[in-house]
């Protein structure tokens, strides 16, 4: 969806002072939010916890911290799941009822005989689509230009994988775009940005 | 962090002593209150909440709480840049691996004995390209070769930045590159993880693997900075 996280190309932020040597984690909380998240997969592939993320309202998005954002994601994927209540997480010295059953999430084996729709080399076109859920085509690549430059061979598309639909494996490849192409005069002539885009993200170019 | 440590196990037996206290603070917060109350509030709220999630998986037998020491144990002493370093140090000695590296890096970091949890694809600076890596739609990064990524590097405006700006971005971390270079922004969008390798430093020419491996930054291994000649 074309959430707050789809930052690229955005203006207006301030870049931090880059330190060496930052630690990890600024507090303790965050330490055990990252933990528990490692610890606990639950139901959930990874595409459904980002597409968690890419749904959180904007000001909200932006207001909070990496890790914030994290355990926002955490407690409302447990209650969505039925794994846990808002009056649970909120007082865990009370009564806990059981958690509900679920399935953990399991990354099957993906057919790698699944041919390319493209070839190293070829010129395509990103779809301009804009859908509702879970998608990796960052918006400031869709209607534009680029060339196939690597396969990465065969994995699931991730915009059926976070909404549990049938799996779609097909090739993903790194896609290059001339920064001109997607920002105008502004771009050295010189740069490229390089793109991971599945199949189903393009079309032939000819 | 030995006594985050400490504290950390108090967290398991001790949760949410002031929940209610600390989200009735936090809802009174008001104009007159400072950026400073206000944040303060908001990590207080998010530590009562940490706890209180960590207690709930644990009561529920949803983790088991050493699962959770573990996991720290992990991301604290095995995985780190010492990880990517090694395959850096490497390409610099040994020009065949350089060669395997750029080429297949899952096998070169097989070859090393690096345990691998992702695909990996290494680009190479050279005088005339510098490449620089960003997710910009969420946090993807090498984790099992550079361990956890900088607080930068997952915040929005190096992710907005690094596309469409990654000169400018460059030059405010310190790096400032020629016109006439050539700059790659690998946005890593999906299964595969990038690493840089960076140009090996001149004035380097004696030293050994291990004192190679030691100048490898964390920094040169994500494109955020060119290494400078330790002499």
């Amino acid at each position: 969806m074309n959430g707050m996280h789809d930052v690229g190309g955005m203006g207006g932020f301030t870049l931090p002072v880059r330190d060496p040597d930052e630690p990890s984690f600024k507090y303790e909380w965050e330490v055990l939010v990252f933990a528990a998240n490692q610890a606990f997969h639950g139901p959930w592939p990874l595409d459904r916890r980002r597409f968690a993320l890419e749904s959180m309202p904007p000001d909200l998005y932006l207001s909070m911290s990496y890790f914030a954002r994290w355990l926002w994601r955490f407690e409302k994927l447990l209650v969505e799941a039925g794994l846990a209540t808002e009056e649970e997480l909120r007082n865990p010295d009370g009564p806990m009822s059981p958690a509900a059953d679920f399935q953990p999430f399991v990354q099957g084996t993906v057919d790698q005989t699944i041919p390319p729709k493209f070839l190293v080399g070829a010129d395509v076109l990103v779809k301009n689509e804009h859908p509702t859920g879970h998608t990796r085509v960052p918006r400031y690549v869709r209607g534009r230009r680029g060339t196939i430059h690597l396969d990465h061979g065969v994995y699931n598309l991730p915009d059926a994988v976070a909404h549990g639909l049938d799996p779609k494996p097909q090739h993903c490849y790194t896609v290059i775009f001339r920064a001109s192409e997607l920002w105008g005069a502004r771009a050295n002539p010189k740069d490229w940005v390089y793109v991971d885009l599945w199949d189903d993200y393009l079309l032939a170019d000819s | 962090m030995t006594e985050d440590k400490v504290s950390r196990r108090e967290f398991l037996t001790k949760t949410s002593l002031a929940a209610s206290t600390a989200v009735a603070g936090a809802a009174t917060v008001t104009g007159q209150v400072g950026a400073q109350e206000v944040e303060e509030y908001a990590q207080s709220d998010y530590s009562v909440r940490a706890k209180a999630l960590v207690s709930v998986l644990t009561k529920k037998n949803l983790i088991d709480p050493t699962a959770i020491d573990e996991v720290i144990e992990f991301y604290e002493t095995r995985v780190g840049p010492h990880i990517g370093a090694r395959l850096v140090a490497r390409s610099w000695v040994d020009p065949e691996f350089r060669g395997r590296l750029l080429s297949d890096a899952n096998a070169a970091a097989t070859e090393l004995g690096i345990e691998r949890r992702r695909d990996l694809f290494a680009v190479a600076n050279t005088p005339e390209v510098h490449n620089l890596v960003v997710c910009t739609l969420c946090s993807c990064y090498p984790w099992f070769i550079l361990g956890l990524p900088p607080t930068w590097y997952k915040d929005a405006p190096y992710r907005a930045r690094a596309v469409i700006d990654p000169r400018g971005v460059l030059k405010e971390f310190g790096t400032e590159l020629d016109e006439g270079m050539e700059v790659r922004v690998w946005d890593s969008t999906a299964e595969v993880r990038y690493m840089v390798i960076p140009v090996r430093p001149q004035g380097t020419d004696g030293m050994t693997e291990e004192q190679l491996q030691a100048l490898v930054t964390r920094d040169s291994m994500i494109g955020a900075e060119r290494l400078k000649s330790p002499v």
